[in-house]
């Protein structure tokens, strides 16, 4: 499977210099407001507030990917054309991930500390939620943190995903589990498209060398999930 | 479990999922011999690199292999996987995956019965009544405004109205420059699965989601740029400045590059803000174009509430004062959207956006980007060069500039389907 790799330079900062001020060095020569002090309330420029026309809230910076980081990420892949045709890797958008979860048999009601509802309540922001009045839409691009909580909330569903399988919402019917063993249909509903044999083997591998075949089955599980939705 | 099992487990676990993101385009998840999935037609809906089938598997667009083989060896390596398309799809589309018996179906699918199978898989999920509200959640996060909350508060408007708008607009097949020139029914809400359409009665003579009450609350600041900021980046994707001359011009401490004469906007020793400064660097390289438009959104309140004759918004002098007209033009400019495309008021600068091609363009990226997964195309500076765009864009076009038309064309395209 080809994808381009992970970013999560997302945050990284880059001014760009035509859009970053008027005016704005605070030296002699500075006559944007001739003969005004600067004012660190003022969205004009100052000795320390120079007018980031780009600034977003809350980050400090004005989240735009430096241009020169991106050239160079693309360089290594090929071409602006190649970049263009390529699948990136996004997270699963934070409605999407609950709702998948909800259809798993996971109870997004849940208020016990540590479950998989409460952990997904609490990771909003880790999950990059957006915060629309701060102007910040939905993550784009997954974080590290994004991953890495989407992989806990994965661990904590497991059991109940187990437990409800074949009356779950969206796999009712289908054995996920049969004999001790994963089955590829199970799987395939699982992870919303065909599992492979490689999927089957590395699921039972899992439990095999798990202490016991719950823990195991729970585990496979969750590593399922969160192979599936790496890149979605 | 003992703490090495954990971490024995963990390495395994974690082994699976880097297998998922990346790999080689074998299909093989455990190192194992190449071929696998790839080869195996009863998994990947029937299609292989190796085996590209004379009919059934869609031509990836472009030509970059024929012109530089080297530089695409990235494309060439994909494999077509009908079954990873659709849950990719589905999940963008209604937000939800597959369910299990198109699942079974696109596995079993073979040559071009695959192909047709999932494209007409595509044809249902952008008719699903899920397909709207996952609309509305694009259109949030291309506006970057939504409500959570803030309604009611201090006089504060419904932040949701214009994604929902844009959403119908969408979702009704109704052409793409509706979202920006429709005069009335642009303020709808969506409830039980339904829009409700809805004027705005913010007192703006209307213009789609440009006289948008949360648009224009959201956006408030001094002087309204920040609201022509958000209407080039969203609407013509890219960060000013906009427009460039032929003939660029040193001055200062830089060039000049607008097409503008330089003093077409306010400037000089009496100025409240001197845009003609070049000592750092040239404000009016954006300004020429940002202060041709500003003054049309400076009626708007921070509530999004359009006081007409009274300008609400401030101009960021110590201590800030209301803007005058003059602070942005001299006497005798007129507004523009660019330059040589004069415009009166919102309305008509909505008419010159959507003649714009620009802003057409803009559409079909901002929907590459999405089904990609690249990012935005401003802050991630995710561009799609026209090799790739041009051919959905001459069917945008075609069907009267349809969003859906622009989806189809890209969720069912060769290098979506190509993994």
């Amino acid at each position: 499977m080809k994808r381009i790799p992970v970013s999560i330079l997302g945050a990284v900062v880059a001014l760009a210099p035509a859009l970053s001020a008027c005016g704005s060095d605070g030296g002699a020569t500075d006559q944007l407001m001739p003969g005004a002090p600067f004012s660190t309330d003022s969205l004009a420029a100052g000795p320390t507030n120079t007018f980031n026309h780009q600034a977003q809230p809350n980050t400090g910076e004005n989240g735009v990917t430096d241009p020169v980081v991106k050239m160079q990420q693309d360089q290594s892949i090929g071409s602006p054309d190649v970049v263009a045709r390529l699948h990136g890797a996004q997270k699963v958008p934070y409605s999407t991930l609950g709702t998948l979860l909800a259809d798993l048999g996971v109870d997004m009601t849940s208020q016990r500390p540590g479950s998989a509802a409460q952990l997904y309540r609490d990771g909003f922001q880790a999950l990059g939620a957006p915060i629309y009045p701060n102007r910040v839409p939905e993550m784009a691009i997954p974080s590290t943190s994004a991953l890495a909580k989407q992989y806990d909330i994965f661990v904590a569903a497991a059991p109940e995903i187990l437990a409800h399988f074949a009356t779950s919402k969206r796999c009712t019917g289908v054995v996920l589990v049969a004999n001790g063993q994963f089955t590829q249909d199970g799987i395939s509903c699982l992870i919303g498209k065909p599992a492979r044999p490689e999927h089957v083997t590395l699921a039972n591998d899992l439990v095999a060398q798990a202490p016991d075949a719950t823990t195991g089955q729970q585990i496979a599980i969750a590593t399922l999930l969160e192979a599936a939705h790496t890149s979605e | 479990m003992t703490r090495p099992t954990i971490v024995h487990t963990a390495s395994l676990a974690l082994a699976v999922a880097l297998a998922a993101c990346g790999s080689s385009g074998n299909g093989s998840l455990t190192g194992g011999p190449a071929g696998g999935a790839a080869n195996d037609p009863t998994i990947a809906g029937g299609q292989s690199a190796d085996d590209p089938g004379p009919g059934g598997t869609p031509s990836p667009s472009g030509s970059a292999s024929a012109s530089n083989p080297a530089a695409s060896a990235p494309l060439e390596d994909r494999v077509v996987d009908y079954g990873e398309a659709l849950r990719t799809a589905s999940l963008k589309l209604v937000g939800e995956l597959p369910p299990m018996a198109d699942i079974q179906a696109i596995a079993a699918a073979q040559g071009s019965a695959a192909q047709a199978l999932y494209d007409s898989k595509i044809d249902a999920l952008l008719a699903d009544p899920r397909f709207a509200a996952r609309m509305i959640e694009f259109w949030r996060d291309t506006f970057k405004t939504g409500d959570q909350g803030q309604q009611g508060q201090n006089g504060a408007p419904d932040f949701d109205t214009a994604a929902t708008f844009a959403a119908e607009v969408t979702v009704q097949d109704r052409p793409y420059t509706d979202i920006l020139t429709a005069t009335s029914g642009t303020c709808p809400t969506y409830q039980n699965g339904q829009f409700v359409p809805a004027d705005c009665n913010n007192g703006a003579p209307t213009a789609g989601v440009l006289t948008d009450p949360g648009i224009q609350a959201q956006y408030f600041g001094h002087m309204a740029f920040r609201r022509v900021r958000f209407i080039q980046e969203t609407f013509v994707c890219s960060p000013m400045p906009a427009e460039y001359s032929s003939n660029p011009t040193p001055m200062g401490s830089s060039i000049y590059t607008s097409p503008w004469s330089f003093d077409s906007i306010t400037g000089g020793p009496g100025a409240k803000i001197n845009f003609q400064d070049t000592s750092a660097v040239i404000c009016a390289n954006c300004h020429t174009t940002l202060n041709h438009i500003a003054p049309l959104f400076a009626y708007f309140d921070q509530n999004g509430r359009y006081v007409s004759g009274q300008i609400q918004v401030q101009t960021p002098v110590v201590p800030p004062v209301t803007s005058t007209l003059s602070d942005w033009l001299p006497a005798g400019q007129g507004f523009a959207w660019r330059n040589g495309v004069p415009v009166t008021d919102i309305p008509s600068l909505a008419q010159a956006m959507a003649a714009d091609p620009d802003v057409t363009r803009c559409a079909v990226t901002r929907m590459w980007d999405w089904a990609f997964s690249r990012g935005d195309v401003v802050l991630d500076l995710a561009t799609v060069p026209a090799s790739v765009s041009d051919p959905t864009l001459k069917d945008f076009v075609a069907s009267g500039l349809k969003i859906k038309t622009v989806l189809r064309d890209v969720f069912t395209s060769g290098d979506f389907v190509r993994f």
